[in-house]
């Protein structure tokens, strides 16, 4: 007889790994961020600094090009570029995080969801930097305050256990074959392109909605970016989020469950 | 109760070339039934091959053999990062992993920095770590460099520094890989005491040498491997 306890105490004692490795991946992550900026005199403000002006420039190109205007355009694109960032930032780095933490794999006994977690909030750190633009852009553009904005918290820690879920599938994959790195990194390419950050949804044509609809990057962003620009968001967008969730965790905890062993003996 | 039990201990180690890790290899493996490229699982070394051995509370254990004789893998082993091929490995007991002293510190950070790095890994809380941190800094005798970058350290001093964290919180098990000697003549005499000390306070001690007679001196048994086995098991007094 199986022994359910048992059998899942692999995916039970990665899952509770989370909080009793707090301290750990919670300092590393920040220590990684502190590396990073060591000996620069505004740290890590670089990063709001360098999207800042790239949100900028390329918001206000965009809405020349689109003849939107600016009011419109720029809280759009600001909202979507920076959520993008987060996430296609933390699935390119999740590809290669066993190999870049595998003096720590090789050495300690540690739970892969720890690893997961240091590089994730290594990117959350820096996405609340990049949230500062945010911040500005509605400041000056913006409808002022609305409880809409309520909405962003729910939806960020949606994305963000969408966003753990999807780096430890990647982690796996991608620690045991290479190649999916550089596919991961053609296809986010790709996908920026197809979903609605600098364009906007409305003018792509009804029969090419699908093009939108399937694409769970542009749910994510929308869940963030309406009660930012002062809308509620559309039930659409957490049902699709949430069985997003659903199905990855299914293939999360199975792969956690199968592969944890193996991901020191392929590095 | 601390102790080591291993029942038939088999670890294999994977062998990926270039090709064999690549996406592509592994479809035409599967498109082609997986005859030609043998065995579905590829090339494998048995680095731990079907060991059996117990250790008891109060043990010093020496590991000797040639080099590529599985004194490491074993120790990755009982460190919980190799999990077992086949057979059983059962430790119980905190573990302290003294496989690479300077894990986790880095160049950048100050030497105060690298002390809760490096404590965080071995998962100690900063409380504990505030605690005995003044007892690590005088230990060390950095003196006003740990508030510098260690890439102003030279090698002894960075290397006293990890050891002096290393060997601050007592364990059940200690992990060493070759006997530590750090710092000049002064320091390591001075290090060699506290060593012993530490490990006095532990239960179980592992020591993977190539160094005979060191092992002779700190050991009450000597395992020898060679080829992933144990080839001879001597206690000593």
């Amino acid at each position: 007889m199986l022994n359910p306890m048992k059998y899942y105490s692999d995916i039970v004692e990665e899952l509770t790994a989370i909080i009793r490795y707090f301290p750990m991946w919670s300092l590393l992550g920040w220590y990684d961020i502190k590396q990073r900026y060591r000996r620069s005199f505004i740290g890590p403000f670089w990063i709001t600094i360098s999207t800042g002006i790239m949100v900028g420039s390329i918001g206000l190109m965009f809405s020349v090009i689109f003849k939107a205007p600016v009011r419109e355009f720029l809280p759009y694109f600001a909202v979507g570029q920076i959520m993008w960032l987060l996430m296609s930032t933390q699935l390119n780095d999740a590809c290669l995080m066993f190999f870049q933490y595998q003096s720590v794999i090789k050495q300690i006994s540690v739970p892969l969801s720890v690893h997961v977690m240091r590089k994730l909030w290594y990117n959350f750190i820096l996405f609340l930097h990049n949230f500062l633009i945010i911040i500005i852009v509605l400041a000056i553009f913006g409808k002022g305050f609305s409880w809409q904005l309520l909405y962003v918290l729910p939806a960020i820690a949606l994305i963000m256990i969408l966003l753990f879920m999807l780096s430890v599938i990647l982690g796996i994959v991608c620690t045991r074959f290479r190649d999916i790195t550089q596919i991961v990194a053609v296809l986010l390419q790709l996908i920026y392109f197809f979903t609605p950050i600098f364009w906007m949804r409305k003018i792509l044509p009804d029969k090419h909605a699908w093009v939108t609809d399937f694409n769970p990057f542009f749910h994510m962003i929308e869940l963030i970016r309406a009660p930012l620009l002062g809308n509620t968001p559309a039930v659409d967008h957490w049902l699709f989020l949430l069985a997003s969730i659903l199905v990855s965790s299914i293939v999360t905890l199975y792969f956690l469950k199968r592969f944890r062993h193996r991901v020191p003996y392929w590095l | 109760m601390t102790f080591i039990k291993a029942e038939n201990l088999t670890i294999y180690y994977p062998i990926f070339g270039s090709s064999s890790r690549s996406l592509k290899k592994t479809l035409v493996r599967a498109a082609t039934g997986g005859k030609i490229a043998g065995d579905a699982r590829g090339i494998s070394i048995c680095a731990i091959d079907n060991i059996s051995f117990s250790v008891a509370a109060g043990e010093r254990i020496g590991l000797v053999g040639h080099n590529g004789a599985g004194k490491s893998t074993l120790l990755r082993a009982l460190a919980g990062v190799y999990k077992p091929a086949a057979g059983s490995l059962n430790v119980q007991g905190r573990i302290a992993s003294l496989l690479d002293i300077s894990l986790g510190m880095d160049e950048e950070f100050t030497g105060y920095e690298n002390i809760f790095m490096r404590c965080v890994l071995m998962g100690i809380g900063k409380a504990e770590v505030k605690k005995h941190i003044d007892d690590i800094i005088a230990f060390s005798e950095l003196g006003d460099y740990i508030g510098m970058p260690m890439r102003m350290y030279s090698t002894g001093m960075a290397m006293r520094l990890a050891f002096s964290i290393c060997t601050t919180f007592p364990s059940d098990i200690i992990l060493m890989d070759e006997w530590m000697a750090v710092g000049d003549a002064d320091f390591s005499k001075k290090a060699e005491v506290r060593l012993l000390d530490f490990i006095k306070k532990s239960s179980i001690l592992v020591l993977a040498s190539h160094n005979i007679e060191q092992v002779q001196k700190i050991c009450t048994r000597v395992l020898t491997m060679e080829h992933g086995r144990i080839i001879d098991d001597r206690t000593q007094q």
